[in-house]
C-alpha cells in the first residue's frame, strides 16, 4: 500500500479543511515547526484506517477541533488490487465511505466499507472503537513510540492475546520461521505450568525454599524428624548408661554382700589383729627388759664405785701422814732460819745506810780530790832525810795531795809552801770525808765485819736465808693449808669415816685388803648381772617391731577396720543408688521415652525418602524449564533472524560491522559493536533512537519483501541524533524510500534539509 | 505320649515400622500384637499346651510399659496355653530392664520368663534349657552352658535359645554366636532357635522358627511358627504351620511393555481376598517407552487400591524415548506435521541426557522427560 493524498476537515489541530494531495511513492518529508499540526496528520491517517466511523467518546473528543466541529478524513490509496479512497466522517453525520478511484464509484459503506477497508490493508476490526493496527503498528511510529517494542497483543479485558495485534502481525509476517518454531507457544505455555509447578517447591529465585510449600513441609518433617531422633537418642543413650551403671552397681553390691567377701573381710581383720596384739607384746616385753638392764648396770656401776673408793681412803691416809711430817719439817726449818734471820744484822736497811755512807765518802773524796793539788816529791839518792813535808821527812818519792798548806822543808835548801785555792772548802769536804768514813766504821761494826765486801756479802746471805723462809712457809702454806693441826684433824677424820663405809659388815679398817676383795668380788658380780641383763634386752629389742613398724601394723588395722567399716555403708549406699536408678529408668520405661529412637530412625528414613523426592522433582523441573527456555530462546533466535537480515544495511550506514541482540517481543536487548556488547540500556538516548527507528525500518523493508508493503510514517523521530548520525539516517531513509514508501514528519526543518525526498505541502480543501 | 510344643520367636511387639505411611504402621504393628491370638488357636489345633518363645518377644527393652501390658493380657487371655519366654537381643534380660519390669507388671499365670540359666521342667517328660540373652551382644555363645546342664534322667533335653548359628550362610539380626553342633554336643532333643526372620532347619533336631509376622520384604519364608512333637530319642517330628495376617511381597519384573507391567494384576489376583493384606514391593527393570511411562502411572494408580501397600521402584527402569513419542509433543500446538519444535527439541535434549548411563542428570532428565509429558497432556487437555 501507498499514500496518495490526505485530506482532513475539523480534525484537532486543523479547524479549516486542509489536503496534502502530493505524496510520492518513495520518501515524503513533512517538515514544520511544532504545533504545526504534524502529528495530527499522523492521526488522521491513523484515524482513516485503523479507527470506526462510530466511534464515540473520549476518542471522539479528542479528534475534534477546539473551536468545535465533527472530524472528517479523506486519504486516496494504492494497493495492489487497485487505487481506492476511503473517506470517514466522525461525530454527527458519521459516516464512511470506501470508493474504488478508478472506476470512481463507491464500492462500500459504512461498516461494510471499513471491513473492505481493513482487509485491503491486512488491518482487523475486532471490536466497536479503534482496530488493530497489525501491521501499520509495526511501520506507523508516533511521535515517542519508537523506543517501545511491539504492543504484547494482550487484551486488557479478555486477557488473551489479540490475533491481529502489532506482534501477532510480526509473528504473521514472520509466518515461515514461526511455523519452524511451531510449538513455541505451547512451549511457553508449558514452561508456565513447570514454572508454576516449581514455584510451588521453591522460590521463583531458584534459590529458596517456598515457604507453605510441600518441599518446605518435607524440610521441616525431616528437621523436626531429626530432632525427635536426637531427643530419643540422648534419652536412649541415657538409659543405656543407667543400664550399664546398674549392672555396675549391682555387680558392686553383690560383691559387697557375698558371704565370701564378708568372711575374707572378717579373716583379714583378725589377722592383722592378731598380728598387732603380738607386737605390742614384744615391745612391752622389749621395754621391761631395757628397765632390768638399766638397773643391772646402775648396781654393778655402785659396786665398782665403792671399790674404788675404799682404795681411795687408803692412799689419802699415806699422804696425808707424809704430809704431816713434811709439815712438822718445815716448821722446824723456818724455826731455824727465822733465827738466823733474826740474828744478822746485816739488815737490807743497814746496808742501804752503808752504801749510802760509801757513796758520801765517795763524793767527799772527789771533791776533796778536786780541791787539793798533788805534790810528788821524789828525793834523790842522799837526800832522803832531807826533805819534809809538813814536817815529815820524805824518803823516798811519794805523791802528796794538798789540801790546804804543805809545807815542804829542803833541808839544806830551804822550805816550799804549797797551797790549794779554797783551803775552806777542801777542809769542809775533808771533814765530810772523815764524817763519812766514820759512819761507814760504826755501821761495819755493828754489822760485825770490818769491810764493805764483808757487810754486802753478809747482807746477801740474809737476804738469801729470807727467800728460803718465803719459800718454807708458802711450802708449809701448801702442804697443810690448815697446819699441821688440820691435817691432823683430817687424818683423824679419814680414819674414823674409814671404818664407817664398806658392806658386808666386813672387819677391816678403811683401806684394809680384805675388805677390798670383798668389794671387787661384789663389783665383778653385778657386772656380770648387768652384761645379762644386756644380752636380754639386745635379743628382746632385735624380736620386737620397730616403730615404723608397729605404726605400719597399726595403720593396717585401722585401714582394715576402716574398710569394713566402709563396705558396710558402701553396700547401703550402692543399693540406695541402685533403687533410686531402677526407679529413674521405671519412670522412662513407663512411657518408653527411651524406647523412640526406631520410631525416630524411621520417621527420619521417611522424611527423608520425602525430602529426597522433592530434591529429584526440583531437579527435574529445573531441568525441564531451563531445557524448555533454551529450545524457546533457540526458536526465537530463529525467527528474529529475518528481522536481523532486513536491519543488515541499514545497520551497516550507521554501525558498520554490529549486530543487534532482540529480547522476547522484538525490544532490543544489546548493541554488538567491534566485538563489544552493550545492553541497549546503557547506550546514549540518541544511540537507542537511531537503533529503535533502524528497527522500524527492517519492519517495513520486510513487509515490503513479504508481500503488500506498507508505507513507513516516523512522527518526529531522531530528536537526539547529532549532526553526523542524521546525516547517516537521512542515508538509510533514502535507501528504503527504494523499497517502500516512507513518510517523515519532522520539526527539524533544517536537520533533514538535505534529504532528498518530495516535500509535502499543505494545501485548502473544498470537501466535496 | 510325645512331647508337643509350639516353637516361635521374633515377635518384635511394638515395632513402629515409622518408615511406613501412620495408618499402615498402625496396622501393621496392631498384627503383630494379634498374632499371639493366631498363634494361641495353632497351639489348640495342634494340641500343643506349650508355646516356646525363642527370644525378641518385645522389639526393644525400652518400649513403654502400657505395651508391655497389653500383651501380657494377650497372653493371659490365652489360658489354654503356658508361654514360655526367652530374653533376645532386642529385649535383654538386663539389670533394672524390662524382664524386671515384666515382673513388677505382673506376670500372668501361664506365662514363664526364662531370663536365668537355669533349666525349666516344662513338663515330668521334657526340660527346657534356655540361653537368655543378657545384653544385646553378649560376646559368647549362651548356649554352651547346655552341655553340662544336669537334667533328670529320661528327660527331654529342649534347648531354647537366640542367636546367629555359625557357618548359617545368611547371618541374623544379632551378633550373638551360637554353635551349630550344640544339639548334638549337650544331646539336645530340640533346639529351638530365634533371631533370623524365616523358618530355617538347621539340622533334624535344630530350628529357626521365624517370625509369625513379617516385617519386611525379604524372600525367607517369614509368617510361620513350628509345631514341633518329639517322641522318644526319634528326631523330632516339625511342622512349618502359617501364622501371618500380612503378606510381604517382593516383585521384582523386568518388563518391554506395559503388557509385562500389566501381568503382574494377575499374580495379586491370585491372592484373591488376601491381596488386601499385601503389601508390595515392586522393582522395575527393564524400559518403557514415554507413552508407555504415562501407562504405567496410570496402572500404578489402580494396582495401589488393590494392595493395602505399594513400594514402587522405577529407578532401574530405563526410558526408551521414540522418535514418534518426542515428535507427538509439538502437536499439541496444533501445529500438524512440524518438525524440530520447542518440546520436541527439548524432550530430544532430554531423552539423550537419560539414556547417557554416564551424564549426572540421568535421573533428573528421565524425571524430566515424564514430566514434560505429563504437562503436555494437561496442555493438551485444557486446550481441548
Amino acid at each position: 500500500m501507498r499514500i496518495l493524498a490526505l485530506r482532513l476537515a475539523a480534525f484537532r489541530r486543523f479547524g479549516a479543511p486542509v489536503a496534502i494531495e502530493n505524496f510520492d511513492a518513495g520518501l515524503n518529508v513533512l517538515a514544520g515547526p511544532n504545533e504545526f499540526g504534524k502529528s495530527t496528520i499522523f492521526q488522521a491517517l491513523e484515524a482513516a484506517f485503523l479507527l470506526r466511523h462510530g466511534t464515540s467518546g473520549a476518542i471522539l473528543d479528542a479528534l475534534r477541533p477546539r473551536n468545535g466541529g465533527e472530524p472528517l478524513v479523506e486519504v486516496d490509496f494504492e494497493t495492489s488490487e487497485g487505487r481506492w479512497r476511503i473517506r470517514k466522517q466522525f461525530g454527527r453525520g458519521k459516516a464512511a465511505l470506501l470508493t474504488d478511484l478508478k472506476a470512481m464509484k463507491p464500492v462500500a459503506r459504512a461498516g461494510d466499507a471499513e471491513d473492505r477497508l481493513a482487509s485491503l490493508t491486512g488491518v482487523a476490526h475486532d471490536g466497536p472503537g479503534q482496530a488493530a493496527p497489525g501491521r501499520m503498528g509495526l511501520v506507523w511510529v508516533r511521535q515517542q513510540r519508537a523506543l517501545l517494542p511491539p504492543d504484547p497483543d494482550i487484551d486488557p479485558v479478555s486477557g488473551k492475546a489479540k490475533p491481529r495485534g502489532e506482534a501477532s502481525a510480526l509473528i504473521e509476517l514472520l509466518g515461515r520461521e514461526v511455523e519452524a518454531a511451531a510449538g513455541a507457544g505451547a512451549a511457553a505455555r508449558i514452561n508456565q505450568r513447570v514454572k508454576a509447578a516449581l514455584g510451588e517447591l521453591i522460590t521463583p529465585g531458584r534459590d529458596g525454599v517456598k515457604k507453605g510449600g510441600n518441599y518446605d513441609a518435607a524440610l521441616k518433617a525431616r528437621d523436626e524428624a531429626g530432632r525427635h531422633l536426637a531427643r530419643a537418642r540422648q534419652t536412649a543413650d541415657a538409659s543405656e548408661q543407667r543400664f550399664a551403671r546398674i549392672a555396675e552397681l549391682t555387680v558392686a553390691l553383690a560383691a559387697l554382700e557375698s558371704p565370701e567377701a564378708r568372711t575374707g573381710e572378717r579373716q583379714r581383720l583378725a589377722a592383722i589383729e592378731k598380728n598387732l596384739t603380738e607386737a605390742v607384746r614384744l615391745r612391752s616385753s622389749r621395754d621391761v627388759l631395757a628397765a632390768e638392764f638399766k638397773s643391772r648396770g646402775l648396781e654393778a656401776e655402785s659396786a665398782r664405785q665403792a671399790l674404788d673408793l675404799h682404795a681411795a681412803s687408803g692412799a689419802r691416809r699415806a699422804s696425808l701422814e707424809d704430809a704431816i711430817a713434811a709439815a712438822e719439817a718445815l716448821e722446824s726449818e723456818i724455826r731455824s732460819r727465822a733465827a738466823n734471820l733474826n740474828a744478822c744484822k746485816a739488815t737490807p736497811a743497814r746496808l742501804q745506810r752503808l752504801f749510802e755512807l760509801e757513796r758520801d765518802a765517795a763524793l767527799a773524796r772527789g771533791e776533796l780530790s778536786s780541791r787539793s793539788a798533788t805534790v810528788e816529791i821524789s828525793p834523790m839518792p842522799g837526800a832522803e832525810d832531807r826533805i819534809t813535808a809538813n814536817g815529815a821527812a820524805i824518803r823516798m818519792p811519794a805523791r802528796i795531795d794538798v789540801d790546804g798548806r804543805l809545807d815542804i822543808e829542803i833541808a839544806g835548801v830551804g822550805a816550799i809552801g804549797v797551797m790549794t785555792a779554797d783551803p775552806a772548802q777542801a777542809a769542809a769536804a775533808k771533814a765530810r770525808y772523815q764524817a763519812a768514813e766514820a759512819g761507814i766504821n760504826a755501821c761495819l761494826a755493828e754489822i760485825g765485819v770490818s769491810t764493805f765486801v764483808e757487810a754486802r756479802m753478809r747482807g746477801e746471805a740474809r737476804a738469801q736465808n729470807a727467800a728460803e723462809l718465803d719459800q718454807d712457809r708458802a711450802r708449809l702454806s701448801g702442804l697443810a693449808p690448815k697446819g699441821v693441826a688440820g691435817l691432823a684433824q683430817e687424818l683423824a677424820g679419814l680414819s674414823h669415816s674409814s671404818s664407817q663405809s664398806g658392806s658386808g659388815g666386813s672387819a677391816g679398817s678403811a683401806g684394809s685388803p680384805g675388805r677390798a676383795a670383798e668389794l671387787e668380788r661384789e663389783a665383778l658380780a653385778r657386772e656380770a648381772a648387768a652384761r645379762s641383763a644386756g644380752r636380754d634386752y639386745e635379743a628382746a629389742k632385735a624380736a620386737a617391731p620397730d616403730d615404723a613398724a608397729i605404726r605400719s601394723t597399726t595403720a593396717a588395722f585401722e585401714a582394715a577396720r576402716q574398710s569394713t567399716s566402709r563396705n558396710a555403708s558402701e553396700a547401703r549406699r550402692i543399693a540406695v543408688e541402685l533403687e533410686r536408678m531402677k526407679g529413674e529408668q521405671s519412670g522412662i520405661d513407663e512411657d518408653g521415652r527411651a524406647g523412640e529412637v526406631p520410631r525416630a530412625l524411621g520417621e527420619v528414613e521417611r522424611a527423608e525418602r520425602d525430602v529426597k523426592r522433592f530434591e529429584a522433582e526440583i531437579a527435574a523441573l529445573r531441568l525441564l524449564t531451563s531445557t524448555l527456555s533454551e529450545a524457546e530462546t533457540a526458536v526465537r533466535n530463529r525467527y528474529f533472524e529475518p528481522v536481523a537480515r532486513a536491519l543488515a544495511p541499514y545497520l551497516a550506514r550507521l554501525f558498520p560491522d554490529s549486530g543487534i541482540d532482540f529480547r522476547d517481543k522484538f525490544s532490543l536487548e544489546a548493541l554488538n559493536r567491534a566485538g563489544e556488547r552493550e545492553e541497549f540500556s546503557t547506550l546514549s538516548d540518541g544511540t537507542r533512537e537511531q537503533l529503535a527507528v533502524l528497527v522500524r525500518m527492517s519492519f517495513a523493508r520486510l513487509i515490503a519483501e513479504r508481500g503488500a508493503p506498507m508505507p513507513l510514517i516516523l512522527d518526529d523521530p531522531l530528536v537526539y541524533s547529532d549532526d553526523a548520525r542524521l546525516d547517516a539516517m537521512c542515508r538509510a531513509l533514502e535507501d528504503a524510500a527504494l523499497e517502500h514508501q516512507v513518510v517523515l514528519l519532522t520539526c527539524r526543518e533544517k536537520a533533514f534539509e538535505k534529504i532528498t525526498g518530495r516535500r509535502l505541502a499543505i494545501t485548502s480543501w473544498l470537501p466535496g | 505320649m510325645p512331647v508337643r510344643f509350639i516353637h516361635t520367636a521374633d515377635w518384635q511387639l511394638a515395632k513402629p515400622f515409622a518408615n511406613m505411611p501412620p495408618l499402615l504402621a498402625g496396622e501393621l504393628a496392631a498384627a503383630r500384637l494379634s498374632v499371639i491370638a493366631r498363634i494361641a488357636a495353632i497351639a489348640h489345633a495342634e494340641g500343643a499346651a506349650h508355646v516356646l518363645v525363642a527370644g525378641d518377644v518385645f522389639d526393644s527393652d525400652l518400649i513403654e510399659s502400657v505395651t508391655i501390658r497389653r500383651a501380657l493380657e494377650q497372653l493371659r487371655q490365652e489360658t489354654a496355653v503356658t508361654w514360655v519366654l526367652l530374653p533376645g537381643n532386642h529385649d535383654p534380660a538386663r539389670a533394672g530392664g524390662l524382664w524386671e519390669r515384666i515382673g513388677r507388671l505382673g506376670v500372668p499365670d501361664n506365662v514363664v520368663l526364662l531370663a536365668d540359666q537355669k533349666p525349666f521342667a516344662l513338663s515330668p517328660d521334657a526340660t527346657i534349657l534356655p540361653a537368655p540373652l543378657t545384653s544385646k551382644n553378649p560376646g559368647r555363645d549362651p548356649t554352651a552352658w547346655m552341655d553340662h546342664a544336669e537334667t533328670p534322667p529320661g528327660v527331654l533335653r529342649i534347648g531354647l535359645a537366640h542367636g546367629s548359628v555359625h557357618g548359617f550362610g545368611s547371618e541374623g539380626e544379632s551378633s550373638v554366636p551360637l554353635a551349630r553342633d550344640r544339639a548334638a554336643k549337650a544331646g539336645l532333643a530340640y533346639l529351638a532357635l530365634g533371631d533370623w526372620h524365616g523358618a530355617k532347619e538347621i539340622d533334624a533336631r535344630t530350628w529357626y522358627s521365624g517370625t509369625p509376622e513379617p516385617d519386611r520384604f525379604k524372600d525367607n519364608d517369614a509368617g510361620n511358627v513350628l509345631s514341633v512333637s518329639i517322641d522318644g530319642t526319634a528326631p523330632p517330628h516339625v511342622k512349618k504351620i502359617a501364622s501371618a495376617h500380612f503378606n510381604w511381597l517382593h516383585i521384582g519384573r523386568a518388563v518391554r511393555s506395559i503388557a509385562d507391567v500389566r501381568s503382574i494384576d494377575s499374580q495379586v489376583a491370585a491372592l484373591s481376598d488376601a491381596a488386601s493384606r499385601v503389601l508390595v514391593d515392586l522393582k522395575f527393570t527393564g524400559a518403557l517407552t514415554l507413552s508407555e511411562y504415562a501407562e504405567l502411572e496410570t496402572w500404578k494408580h489402580l494396582f495401589e487400591g488393590r494392595v493395602r501397600h505399594l513400594e514402587l521402584d522405577q529407578s532401574a527402569l530405563a526410558l526408551a524415548a521414540t522418535r514418534e513419542d518426542l515428535e507427538s509433543l509439538d502437536r499439541v500446538a496444533g501445529a500438524d506435521g512440524a518438525q524440530n519444535g520447542v518440546l520436541t527439541a527439548a524432550a530430544t535434549y532430554l531423552a539423550s541426557i537419560a539414556q547417557d548411563p554416564s551424564h549426572p542428570q540421568k535421573e533428573a532428565a528421565g524425571l524430566a522427560l515424564r514430566r514434560l509429558f505429563a504437562f503436555a497432556a494437561e496442555e493438551r487437555e485444557a486446550g481441548a
